[in-house]
């Protein structure tokens, strides 16, 4: 009897455990399967290009691509889009498109790096510090990547030409030692780059007759006004005048720190690189920071919020301000479902520190080089008429197709300026991702023309106020040695920890301020004297580019 | 007979593995059918535990296992002299003992409860009601969660109707292990009760109407019969349990956690994710996966033998 019930208890664990181990058994096996195939693809198309190189003329390319949310969910691979149909014509060479999965992009990265089973062209992340920790010439030193620099003014006179155009950008497509590994994706005009910041709801403070604020008191007079005088009108005072999400962050609390001419993370002052959090000017800043939401001026839930959640705040009538990227959805949203004729929000100058100045700290304002990268492998055999090929997109001729597709096709003259049909405007993202690659992401120049037509109606009115920042505080994108990277990530991720965890604590008042000076005090103890000598060398390397 | 026995002596070490061949000869079959498993563990459960070494490298996907440079106990000792390191242990510990505490019994007492019922609709509904939120993923599940406890959450409606001051739930260190726990025992209470119901079903139904001859009531029956019955699975459930003292999950945590909560949510496997994952320090992360599996074998192991030296269940 009590063998029997021994063996019938042991029979239910060991039920649940297989049925456990076989769903986990099936997503790991499936991904077996899926990264075999992917990398399977990628030898065969090597060895393809191998042979058409024989006859000296470039026919084929493999290309390792990840293809982002909008471009993944439309198209199967690449081929399937106008730009690149179009380009084989012109071009004569077919390409053969390695995609990862959707997510497992990393993953697979490392995967094709560790076989060195390499197609000839990666298209990746290269400019991204945290992917590429310790910079595109560590993958060189490997054999993975081959050193462009001395082709590329014979064989990439296009892009050499914008290079020579604009010295900032030049600064950020090159290493340290002023070697080109990857082909970048530019924004060159500001257009491009100045794409989020401060949005006040305007019909709000017209109804409570208000101006748009410009100082910091003028600031907290019209949340004030805006938290107590019930603008949506339903009886209650509901209103939470300025959202954001999280502390940190381009949508964050800590964008106000420009106000007070400093950070929340690091930042340069007249050549000096300073970490934000331990100044005395963030002292002032989250004083008044932790003031503003005890009045209730600021989200209670600003850390728990998401981006639906702070645009679910604005279209819900609770609040009126927030740093953020153009409020273009949010006006479409609004317009669509008419419940609001009056609803508006609109962008705002960035409001002066009190020199005077109007600084902003976003990064992107700075970033003409961006991903996605294309790096040429080792593998290839002509990276000449490959590096030739990539830099078709930089010309004239190739930054229309890359950028509004074909004539007739995906766009028509309209008084002599283009203008996306119907085809592209009219199935909104999918004709984004399937007609050009301007949205999708390429090694080409973004041009104003793509981007006005996706902007036009809100979020370039909005982008002018932003524009007018001063961005002398921002800090380019900087590449750390692999010895720095080393020093970097072991002391980062702790400070960092430390000081998010603190910043809430502050604003919210959990703990008080007058133990700043030994939150400071813990700062230093953590090695941010040696991590800001770090990103102060690494500035000081990208400033003798 | 006496001359086959005489002659095994004779040759005394070839008789084991005469016997070991025999039986496997008698048994082969079954050797047959369990070739597959083995070659299954082997293959893809023991071959990559070889990539654990990578937690003694300063290890680059470009370079490989064997192109990166051995650093010894370099991570290791990293992780221990980190600033987090005890709070990080504190937090993982204190959770997973709360789940012990609270979600371990729960469950067994939602088993018992179910299996009171007599009324088979009512029961039937019961369990699947109970069921439904183990299959509701980790993000829809945090959703709902952080949906409650926001400042304009449901709860907060609830204490303003009730004419208090909104409690801001989710800034509040101290709210982190109720509510973690509960919404775990909310999630997997009913699914957890499955092998308890089962080990329930095979208790012989002729002790209970034994019982009743004796004059036992429902409680006594339950005491002595329904339970003893189902304490050799409630043993073994407990000790793999402890075996995953220092694994909590850390999906549900990084979606549920902001800075303010660091101080009890910051968990062993949320911290590997901030430094791991997002800075591409895959040598560090395994070195705390390789720690958190040594000390998870430890105690499981421990348990097996606590367990085996009071009583007569365990594992092994």
């Amino acid at each position: 009897m009590k063998a029997k019930r021994a063996i019938s208890a042991m029979l239910a664990v060991l039920l649940s455990v297989s049925a456990l181990t076989a769903c986990s058994g099936d997503t790991s096996s499936s991904a077996v399967e899926e990264s075999s195939g992917a990398s399977s693809s990628v030898s065969e198309s090597s060895s393809e290009s191998g042979e058409a190189s024989q006859e000296g003329k470039l026919t084929e390319i493999s290309i390792f691509a990840t293809m982002w949310g909008n471009a993944a969910q439309n198209l199967k691979d690449y081929n399937e889009n106008l730009t690149f149909q179009e380009l084989e014509k012109r071009t004569g060479v077919h390409v053969n498109w390695i995609h990862p999965p959707a997510g497992q992009d990393v993953e697979q990265f490392n995967l094709m790096i560790a076989s060195q089973n390499l197609p000839d062209v990666i298209a990746y992340d290269w400019f991204d510090t945290n992917k590429i920790t310790g910079g595109m010439n560590r993958y060189y030193q490997d054999g993975i990547i081959i050193d462009l620099t001395s082709m590329m003014d014979e064989h990439a006179p296009n892009f050499m030409a914008l290079m020579e155009a604009n010295p900032e950008a030049r600064r950020q497509a090159v290493d340290d030692e002023g070697r080109y590994f990857a082909m970048p994706m530019l924004r060159l005009d500001d257009r491009l780059r100045v794409t989020g910041g401060p949005q006040i709801r305007l019909d709000w403070l017209e109804k409570l007759g208000l101006e748009v604020p410009t100082t910091v008191d003028e600031l907290h007079d019209v949340l004030y006004a805006i938290r107590t005088q019930d603008p949506n009108g339903n009886g209650q005072q509901d209103e939470i005048p300025f959202t954001a999400v999280s502390f940190r962050g381009g949508n964050g609390v800590g964008m106000l720190c420009s106000m007070w001419r400093t950070s929340y993370d690091f930042y340069v002052d007249n050549g000096t690189v300073k970490f934000g959090p331990i100044q005395p000017e963030f002292k002032e800043a989250i004083t008044t920071i932790a003031q503003w939401f005890s009045e209730g001026l600021i989200d209670p839930d600003y850390m728990l919020n998401d981006g639906a959640a702070m645009n679910a705040r604005f279209t819900d009538d609770i609040s009126a301000m927030r740093i953020a990227g153009q409020p273009t959805s949010l006006m479409q949203t609004m317009a669509e479902s008419g419940v609001e004729p009056d609803f508006n929000v609109v962008g705002m100058d960035y409001i002066a520190a009190s020199d005077g100045v109007a600084y902003s700290v976003d990064p992107m304002y700075n970033q003409f080089v961006t991903n996605p990268g294309l790096a040429i492998t080792t593998k290839a055999e002509m990276p000449e008429q490959i590096l030739e090929w990539i830099d078709y997109a930089y010309g004239e001729e190739g930054n229309i197709l890359f950028n509004l597709g074909v004539e007739g096709d995906s766009y028509t003259m309209v008084d002599g300026k283009p203008k996306y049909t119907e085809k592209v405007t009219e199935n909104n993202n999918a004709g984004y991702a399937i007609y050009h690659m301007a949205l999708n992401g390429w090694a080409m120049s973004q041009d104003v023309m793509y981007h006005e037509q996706l902007m036009e109606k809100y979020g370039y009115p909005a982008a002018e106020h932003w524009r007018k920042a001063d961005r002398s505080l921002v800090l380019p994108p900087l590449s750390f040695t692999e010895e720095e990277t080393d020093t970097v990530s072991r002391l980062e991720t702790d400070i960092d920890t430390y000081v998010d965890e603190m910043c809430d604590k502050f604003t919210t008042g959990q703990i008080p301020l007058d133990q700043f000076d030994s939150y400071v005090q813990t700062v230093n103890g953590m090695g941010i004297e040696e991590l800001t000598a770090i990103y102060q060398a690494a500035y000081d390397r990208y400033m003798a580019r | 007979m006496s001359t086959k026995t005489l002659a095994g002596r004779a040759n005394a070490p070839a008789v084991p593995k005469k016997g070991a061949w025999q039986t496997f000869l008698r048994y082969k079959a079954l050797y047959l059918m369990f070739l597959p498993v083995a070659a299954y563990y082997i293959i893809f459960h023991f071959i990559p535990m070889a990539g654990v070494v990578i937690a003694f490298q300063d290890y680059s996907p470009s370079s490989g296992i064997s192109g990166s440079d051995w650093i010894g106990f370099e991570n290791f000792q990293y992780f221990f002299q980190s600033v987090y390191f005890f709070r990080l242990l504190r937090n993982t510990l204190m959770i997973s003992v709360y789940q012990l505490l609270f979600k371990f019994p729960a469950s067994i007492i939602l088993a018992l409860l179910i299996n009171e019922v007599k009324n088979m609709w009512f029961k039937r509904s019961v369990q699947t009601i109970t069921y439904l939120p183990h299959f509701i993923s980790a993000v829809i599940a945090a959703g709902i969660i952080l949906d409650f406890f926001s400042f304009d959450g449901i709860i907060n409606s609830a204490i303003t109707a009730m004419g208090f001051q909104p409690q801001m739930f989710m800034i509040d260190p101290n709210n982190f292990y109720p509510i973690y726990v509960g919404s775990e025992i909310w999630q997997h209470c009913g699914w957890d009760s499955i092998i308890y119901l089962s080990a329930l079903s095979a208790i012989d139904p002729t002790l209970y109407e034994a019982a009743v001859v004796d004059g036992a009531k429902r409680w006594s029956k339950i005491w002595h019969i329904t339970l003893p019955g189902i304490l050799p699975v409630i043993i073994i459930m407990l000790i793999l349990q402890i075996g995953s003292m220092l694994s909590v999950g850390y999906e549900k945590i990084l979606l549920l956690y902001n800075p303010s909560l660091y101080e009890t949510a910051d968990v062993i496997s949320t911290y590997v994710y901030r430094k791991g994952l997002l800075e591409n320090d895959y040598s560090f992360s395994t070195a705390i996966g390789l720690f958190n599996s040594v000390v998870n074998f430890g105690l499981l192991v421990g348990a097996n033998y606590v367990s085996r030296k009071l009583g007569d269940n365990s594992l092994w």
